[in-house]
């Protein structure tokens, strides 16, 4: 069984939430369900970084190397000299490899997101219980997770 | 600084630095102007700027804001040190490239009449947010009315007494870029002050919560990439359109040494190095990192106004010299003072 605390305050939650780290329950045990994003949870509960920040490095540089690829090498293939300027510019070519970096990188972070979730799974993505807008501390048995 | 607690010291000591200014500004020998102008246009981004900051962070509650606030609004008098100096400017208007000619815009009465009636509006209006309690009724008001004012007064300093010195050649974005860029600074300032005034973080502050200084990195972070935005854009129109008098510009800054290194380091300064530095989220706190950061910002801010004008300008090293150290000093007067009184 479960404990299940619920709070109406947002202060009141995370201070709830800091006490029960210092008081040693394990963050395995503790799941919290709030109405909007809280970074502090994050800090509070993390003990190691995610491997998600991985997936977004790598998509991000791939990105980045494709965008340049892709406008080199298209321009190399079929060379037309525009406003006097070399076939092979860097500077508009940036432009490409900045929206590749951004896009690889957002897709990969989210393709992360979801293998390291373990989802896609209905039952994972949405949650049983809804509290509206409390922030909800729920302390889970030891043996069950 | 034991000066600064007797009544009226601080007034002794801006009249006393603006004397000296003066003495050296107005004094024939060649390059005084120049480097007035280049003291001028440093020092109204900084304080133009740390007000900015303040207002922009009490416009959207940031926690930040609390723990500098007073230090950041107690440079509002400098305002008006800017005000004389722009005076102390008058007689280098007429070496302007377009000093003489006829024109409704670029003349010199109105010149000199609207970037002073701005720097007062600016002294005006910061005056009145920094009266009002930080979270009282219309301070968010009143900080969109400064920060209505200080985008305009930066751009006026951008069109008039750094583009037009290198008449014809027009640039619609250099108002954006000097604003974005005295902001940036700010938040530099900001920074610095944070880590002068609490070494270590208050005692209210609980695990798992970020510090102010995590926060002002976070910006600083952020504004370097934007930054970087704004410069590229100016950068590939000027490529792109290959106009003469556009490219002459940066010519004239990249072709020959020692220009050309000033220009690459003006790219470290203000974005190569902000940018890994404050990468990683425990760097982002880390005191050492963002004093360093916040230091290549400022030097990345003076070191850009310097390349700006160095090619059409003359300096004088004394003068330059004695007009920074007079403003530096000033600067910390007036910090150093909101602080006695905080006490």
């Amino acid at each position: 069984m479960a404990d299940r605390r619920i709070f109406e305050d947002r202060e009141q939650f995370l201070e709830a939430l800091r006490l029960l780290v210092r008081e040693g329950v394990p963050r395995d045990r503790i799941r919290v369900f709030t109405p909007f994003g809280v970074p502090e949870v994050e800090e509070i509960l993390l003990g190691k970084r995610s491997k998600v920040r991985f997936f977004a490095l790598i998509g991000a540089a791939s990105g980045t190397v494709t965008g340049f690829a892709f406008t080199i090498l298209t321009s190399l293939s079929w060379p037309l000299i525009v406003g006097g300027k070399p076939i092979v510019s860097v500077p508009p070519f940036l432009i490409i490899a900045f929206a590749l970096t951004i896009l690889f990188g957002a897709l990969s972070t989210f393709a992360g997101f979801l293998l390291m979730s373990r989802l896609p799974s209905p039952s994972g993505i949405r949650s049983e219980e809804e509290y509206g807008n409390a922030f909800v501390i729920l302390v889970e048995d030891g043996g069950r997770r | 600084m034991a000066f600064l607690e007797k009544k009226g010291g601080l007034a002794v000591l801006i009249a006393a630095a603006g004397a000296l200014m003066a003495i050296v500004s107005l004094s024939p020998a060649p390059g005084r102007g120049g480097s007035l102008l280049l003291a001028f246009l440093f020092f109204v981004a900084v304080v133009e700027g740390c007000i900015a900051a303040a207002a922009a962070g009490a416009t959207v509650n940031a926690r930040w804001v609390g723990s500098v606030r007073k230090e950041l609004l107690s440079v509002t008098p400098l305002l008006l040190v800017a005000s004389f100096l722009l005076l102390l400017l008058i007689p280098f208007v007429d070496s302007y490239p377009w000093a003489g000619r006829p024109g409704i815009w670029l003349r010199k009465d109105f010149f000199i009449g609207r970037n002073l009636a701005f720097l007062l509006l600016a002294y005006v209006t910061a005056r009145r947010f920094a009266a009002s309690p930080a979270d009282g009724e219309g301070t968010k008001v009143r900080a969109a009315w400064y920060l209505f004012v200080f985008v305009v007064s930066q751009s006026l300093t951008a069109f008039d007494l750094v583009m037009s010195l290198e008449h014809p050649w027009v640039s619609t974005l250099l108002g954006g870029y000097f604003f974005i860029e005295a902001l940036y600074g700010g938040f530099a300032v900001s920074a610095l002050l944070c880590l002068q005034r609490s070494g270590t973080p208050p005692a209210d502050r609980a695990h798992g919560s970020r510090s102010d200084l995590s926060d002002l990195s976070i910006l600083m972070f952020g504004f370097s990439i934007l930054w970087a935005g704004m410069f590229f854009a100016q950068f590939l129109t000027i490529w792109y359109g290959n106009i003469p008098e556009e490219v002459g510009f940066i010519a004239r800054r990249v072709a020959a040494s020692p220009m050309r290194e000033l220009s690459v380091a003006v790219l470290f300064l203000l974005f190569f190095i902000p940018i890994p530095a404050l990468l990683s989220t425990r760097a982002k706190s880390n005191p050492y990192v963002v004093s360093v950061v916040a230091l290549s910002i400022l030097s990345g801010i003076l070191v850009e106004r310097y390349v700006f004008l160095a090619p059409v300008v003359r300096f004088s090293p004394v003068a330059l010299a004695i007009d920074f150290a007079c403003l530096l000093f000033l600067f910390v007067a007036v910090v150093t003072d909101s602080r006695r009184t905080l006490k």
